[in-house]
């Protein structure tokens, strides 16, 4: 059962962001750096690893300081997050 | 890498609140704007009325209007952040979002019966009484049901 379990997701600010674009239609980069109480940097980084893996889909809109990245999770995404969250259940529930 | 030698429990709870805060996580809503929807949602009708009379006039404030709706929602993304989809709520929130849904079915037929019966004037008044006290209504709901999910995973 452990091994169902996504190495790219279980990281836990990694499952925190697929969590939150799981339940959105968009995020925005301020509001899962909020949420997950990470640096810019940190936040960049993770993404990163999950647009890697294609699970998540970035879109940059905009200029300078009115610039916005959003993020929105892949039907990829979705199924890992979902499987990950199935294994998670099958592991505490029995 | 980061670790992913995560206690179960601890992601579990995790993914709990992560899933939850699209729903909970949002600022607070401005006074003005349920009574702006309100008076949105009179004016769409009154234009609506005047456009085979009127349209010259109607016409290009209907379409003013319809811009403002895409203004609006652009600004609403860009403050909330993070817009649920809707897809699985918490629990909490089931009953604010029938309420919406039910409060919308009968706010279109009284306007529409108000439109039949008095015309298209009263039906616009009453529209945007209605859905600016349907809003109210529904945003203290909603709260409401923020405030138990925050209280369930805190």
């Amino acid at each position: 059962m452990i091994d169902d379990l996504d190495p790219v997701i279980h990281a836990p600010k990694r499952l925190a962001a697929m969590a939150v674009l799981s339940s959105a239609t968009t995020a925005t980069f301020p509001f899962l750096r909020e949420h997950l109480g990470v640096s810019d940097s940190d936040l960049s980084k993770q993404m990163a690893t999950l647009e890697k893996a294609g699970y998540v889909a970035v879109s940059k809109s905009g200029r300078g300081r009115g610039a916005t990245t959003t993020y929105r999770i892949t039907r990829t995404g979705r199924t890992a997050y979902e499987q990950h969250r199935r294994a998670l259940a099958a592991i505490l529930d029995g | 890498m980061e670790s992913d030698r995560l206690d179960p429990r601890e992601a579990r709870r995790i993914a709990e609140r992560a899933e939850a805060a699209p729903y909970v996580d949002y600022p607070p809503t401005p006074w003005w704007y349920a009574p702006v929807v309100g008076l949105w949602s009179a004016a769409l009708l009154l234009n609506l009325s005047l456009a085979g009379s009127h349209t010259a006039i109607a016409v290009p404030a209907i379409l003013i209007l319809v811009t403002l709706e895409g203004a609006a929602i652009g600004w609403y993304f860009r403050r909330y952040g993070a817009v649920p989809s809707m897809r699985r709520p918490p629990a909490e929130f089931r009953r604010a979002l029938a309420g919406y849904a039910v409060g919308c079915l009968v706010v279109v037929a009284l306007v529409a019966l108000a439109w039949h019966t008095t015309g298209p004037p009263v039906a616009a008044l009453l529209a945007g009484v209605l859905v600016t006290i349907g809003l109210l209504v529904y945003e203290r709901s909603y709260a409401a049901a923020a405030r138990r999910t925050r209280d369930r995973l805190a």
